[in-house]
């Protein structure tokens, strides 16, 4: 039995080239980010020379130019020197307003105007609480500094609508240029799901071609011993493991790999975990990391459950293929029945609680159980159709 | 006693294929199993490998009831090709029969080489011809080396020199002692292989042994046509 899964695995290069195909994409949107940072960097530093060299110019004897330099001067001395200057700078125009110390950013950076934040309080308030935490642990910022942005943000934002993307752009800026962190921004994008989906649908077909009247290759190893119950159990089992595998091995090489350029980042870094009653407090990204592994293997559980249900329903790989990615674009519109699982399929959301503050109910604990109790029934459900029709030879017509 | 089939009743749905049928088996030999088309040969065999589990009446292979375990022990069954993987090898195929049996790798060349299948072991499976899949099939059925061994129309679509192979191979296995039930609808070559025949007629299964004036042609026109 051992030998027909390994085959199944060698004939199934699908895995190992959605493998490959993570880790590039992964190398390939982390060095986007990278040149994005950097190209960031300098049209900021670039902004910033101009500026000083306008006030010289212009003569002007004001807090200006002393600001502008000492920013240069923060900018040169790294990440970590920024961002605490830049925590301070943050600190001071909530305290007063901007423009009361010399030792503080200009606003372009704090994204603070004399009329208050740029964003809102609420960005303010968690970006001052995320630096806090940053600087009080010696954890690696991100660089520059900015605001730190929600789901929110947006809908928050009280300004000229039309200003809102350059704002964002650069108040609101933030790359992901460190290991760890780019794997956090990924999970909270589920950039994942589509590749774990792909892997799912092509694995999946060896549900379906077993018992497709044009390969009963079923018939051919029941006759020769096997239990297709445990055959199909333990194709399960392999399948979704080497699916979490297929994942999880790229995600560990694209981290070895990052180290070349820079350091993972720190996995004490503050994520902002959404409550019900729409309050925000943080989690560590080691914790959020966590949350959001075990939500993509239970969804790669379910993934196989589903496509085995159909499988057996439908005898036909392609066709079981196609239903079981309608089912899961099903996650797109059903998103607020906290007991189906489709709420649960955004990774990302339900990891840092925003998906289930806009449900209005849920927890990650009921996430985790509807996902595996509704993989336990569908499980369940294959293999009874499978016994039932194992009377007749898998023949549904009967 | 080999095999006994007492008072087997089974039907799909609507259609009744047998009706208290009654077959014993207790020499060792190669019996020919004739019967027009859809009147339930290759049902018989389904049943008889606990791949149709729906039946009445009782059935044990050598005197041991019918279980996946006595499948497994004592019988050998080819099916049609539909069971094969296009995606492997002749050699994957035969490789994967030994593994699930428990037998040394050693044994698949010899059986290979008995049925002509080595010129092609390492090709897959989506490349042959119907002929060649036959020779496959054959090949993972001898392979088992099980004492009750089924063939569903092991001779479809086998040009003479194939099928010269395959007869060497079910003659030599009746030979050595097994007991061989060939379902087919070649009716000179059954004459080549056996003067045993089972037959259905009217849902029963029935055993005659042809004369040395009859043939299976003769047999067939007189119960079928
Ligand atoms: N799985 C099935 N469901 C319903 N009817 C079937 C099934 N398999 C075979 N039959 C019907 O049972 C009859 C016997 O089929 P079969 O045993 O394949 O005949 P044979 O092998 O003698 O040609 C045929 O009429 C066929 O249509
Ligand atoms: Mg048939």
């Amino acid at each position: 039995m051992n030998k027909i899964l390994v085959f199944q695995l060698t004939h199934k290069r699908v895995i190992l080239l959605c493998s490959v195909a993570i880790t590039l994409i992964f190398a390939f949107l982390f060095a986007r980010e990278m040149s994005n940072g950097q190209e960031y960097l300098h049209t900021y530093q670039t902004t910033l020379t101009k500026a000083i060299a306008n006030e010289n110019k212009e003569k002007m004897k004001g807090p200006w130019l002393e600001r502008y330099q000492y920013e240069q001067a923060q900018l040169k001395d790294g990440a970590s020197a920024y961002a605490n200057a830049y925590l301070s700078s943050l600190k001071n125009s909530k305290n007063s307003g901007p423009g009361t110390s010399n030792r503080s950013f200009g606003t372009l950076a704090t994204g603070t105007t004399v009329s208050g934040p740029v964003f809102s309080q609420t960005e303010l308030t968690n970006s001052v609480q995320e630096l806090t935490i940053v600087t009080e642990k010696r954890l690696i910022p991100f660089f520059p500094a900015r605001q730190l942005r929600d789901e929110l943000t947006p809908e928050r934002y009280s300004g000229d609508p039309d200003q809102y993307a350059s704002i964002a752009r650069t108040a609101g800026a933030r790359f992901y240029t460190n290991g760890w962190y780019f794997i956090g921004h990924m999970l909270r994008n589920n950039w994942l799901l589509p590749l774990i989906l792909v892997i799912i649908l092509f694995y999946g077909t060896a549900f379906a071609s077993e018992l497709n009247q044009a390969h009963r290759h079923l018939s051919l190893l029941t006759v020769n011993g096997v239990d297709p119950h445990r055959l199909w159990l333990s194709r399960f089992a392999l399948g979704v493991l080497t699916t979490a595998a297929a994942v999880l091995v790229p995600v560990g090489l694209f981290l070895a790999g990052s180290l070349l350029f820079s350091p993972a980042g720190s996995l004490q870094y503050p994520i902002l975990l959404w409550h019900i009653d729409g309050s925000e407090t943080f989690i560590t990204l080691a914790a959020f990391l966590g949350r959001g592994a075990l939500l993509l293997f239970l969804v790669i559980m379910l993934g196989f459950a589903v496509d085995m249900l159909w499988s057996v329903l439908t005898r036909n790989a392609l066709l079981a293929a196609v239903l079981t990615a309608l089912t899961a674009g099903l996650g797109f519109f059903i998103q607020r029945t906290p007991w189906l699982p489709f709420p649960y399929l955004n990774v990302g959301a339900v990891s840092n609680g925003f998906a289930l503050y806009r449900m209005g109910s849920g927890s990650f604990a009921q996430a985790v159980l509807v996902l595996t109790l509704w993989s336990i029934v569908l499980l369940a459900g294959a293999l009874g159709l499978l016994q039932r029709n194992r009377r007749y030879g898998y023949d549904f017509r009967n | 006693m080999i095999l006994e089939i007492k008072d087997l009743t089974f039907q799909f749905r609507r259609q009744p294929i047998f009706n208290h049928a009654q077959l014993s088996i207790t020499q060792p030999g190669i019996y020919a199993f004739v019967a027009p088309n859809g009147s339930g040969k290759t049902t018989l065999f389904n049943i008889l490998s606990g791949s149709l589990q729906h039946y009445q009446g009782s059935i044990t292979v050598m005197d041991a009831p019918l279980t996946p375990a006595v499948v497994y022990a004592q019988m050998a069954y080819m099916q049609d090709i539909s069971v094969l993987y296009p995606y492997l090898t002749a050699r994957e195929h035969l490789q994967l029969i030994a593994q699930l049996h428990h037998l040394p790798e050693e044994q698949i060349l010899p059986v290979a080489a008995a049925l002509q299948v080595t010129d092609f072991l390492d090709k897959r499976v989506r490349q042959y011809s119907l002929g060649m899949r036959q020779r496959l099939l054959v090949a993972m059925t001898f392979l088992v080396d099980a004492p009750l061994v089924l063939l569903d129309e092991p001779l479809n679509g086998l040009d003479p020199s194939s099928l010269k192979t395959v007869r060497q191979a079910i003659l030599q296995a009746g030979a050595a002692g097994k007991t061989i039930i060939v379902s087919s609808h070649n009716l000179d070559e059954v004459d080549r292989i056996t003067k045993e025949v089972i037959y259905i007629h009217d849902h029963q299964l029935q055993r005659t042994q042809l004369t040395e004036t009859e043939n299976a042609e003769g047999l067939y026109t007189r119960l079928f046509e």
